[in-house]
């Protein structure tokens, strides 16, 4: 038999509907620029089968890609547990319980959008490379060199998990 | 007839979620003009919102209380004690405009000054090149109530006008500039 995954995506009077074969329902949508929740530190995902995490993986993906985004952390969409995932070219990342294990000394401000903050363009300051540890959607602990803009989405990502929003970090400009 | 029409282009969506994200804590809310910040907030937080807009419908929907009045005729002590953390939202408008037409007059703006008091946040919005009226707003706020001016927000809307008027409009400034202060 097969269900659907329907994500319904909701960022100020946008909305829109995706979906994708699967084996059960899930429903996403990005939670509200002053809810709670983006400002909240999340706890260490432990699932009791690591199956039952791919449909909301999925569906992730089905919202961040219905948006032209690279990457959203579960937080985002109200799941208050240390998850994110990327997509970056063809390479696509689910970690879970992330870590970073070094940072370079180099560091760069670019600009940095976010789906929370939709139209937002914050300047950022981020090491240019990290090395990282975090699960796969297997449960296997993986360790990751990242640079570049994978290394800023990842870093991103995680200060999501942390209950931090680039408004938080960065100096906002709009044009 | 003041020319609005720059607010409707998606950049000026940038301000509101600016100011959705910075009254985030407020339980209660003042939105003066706009009849949209609630649009960018989530129903399922429980606060009190008005939106006091002359030349908008009065409709109560949700917590969400429109009034078709300006801030003259709204009663400021809906906002209560300052135990519960309030907020005023004034987007889009000049509190004295300076001769550019869209400010809302001396005395609302005196009225909103006068009961800053009762708001632990602020988000306003000036034209940075309307001298007289930001520096008149200035001494006003930092006069009228003890608020630290956290964050200034530079908004380029420039863009606007290079795309969506055929005739740039020089009477009205497209840099704006977005005031966050907090008690």
């Amino acid at each position: 038999m097969v269900n659907v995954i329907q994500s319904t995506i909701r960022a100020g009077n946008h909305h829109c509907t995706c979906t994708t074969p699967g084996d059960h329902v899930v429903n996403l949508e990005l939670i509200p620029i002053d809810d709670p929740r983006l400002h909240s530190k999340t706890k260490v995902f432990n699932p009791r089968t690591w199956e039952e995490l791919n449909d909301t993986v999925d569906a992730m993906f089905e919202l961040m890609n219905a948006h032209d985004g690279i990457g959203l952390a579960a937080p985002q969409v109200g799941i208050m547990k240390r998850l994110f995932i990327m997509s970056h070219d063809t390479t696509q990342y689910v970690c879970i319980n992330p870590k970073i294990i070094k940072v370079s000394k180099t560091i760069k401000a670019k600009n940095e959008g976010c789906l929370s903050y939709p139209g937002l363009d914050v300047l950022v300051k981020r090491p240019v490379e990290i090395r990282v540890s975090y699960q796969n959607l297997r449960g296997t602990k993986t360790t990751k060199r990242l640079h570049g803009i994978e290394a800023r989405c990842f870093l991103h990502e995680l200060d999501h998990l942390n209950g931090i929003v680039m408004l938080d970090i960065g100096i906002i400009s709009i044009d | 007839m003041p020319d609005y029409s720059h607010l409707a282009a998606p950049i000026a969506d940038s301000r509101y979620v600016l100011a959705a994200h910075y009254l985030r804590d407020c339980r209660r809310i003042v939105e003066i003009g706009g009849q949209r910040l609630h649009t960018f907030m989530g129903r399922d937080i429980y606060r009190d919102f008005w939106n006091l807009d002359p030349c908008g419908e009065r409709r109560e929907q949700n917590g969400i209380r429109n009034l078709n009045v300006p801030a003259l005729a709204f009663d400021f002590n809906y906002i209560g004690n300052k135990s519960v953390p309030a907020g005023l939202c004034i987007l889009g408008m000049e509190m004295y405009d300076g001769g550019y037409g869209l400010g809302f007059g001396i005395e609302s703006a005196n009225k909103i000054c006068t009961n800053l008091h009762k708001f632990s946040k602020v988000i306003i919005e000036f034209v940075p090149n309307n001298q007289v009226a930001q520096l008149q707003a200035r001494m006003l706020l930092e006069s009228s109530m003890d608020f630290g001016l956290e964050r200034t927000i530079t908004l380029s809307m420039e863009w606007v006008q290079d795309r969506e008027y055929k005739e740039p409009n020089d009477s009205f400034s497209k840099q704006r500039e977005l005031w966050v202060l907090e008690r």
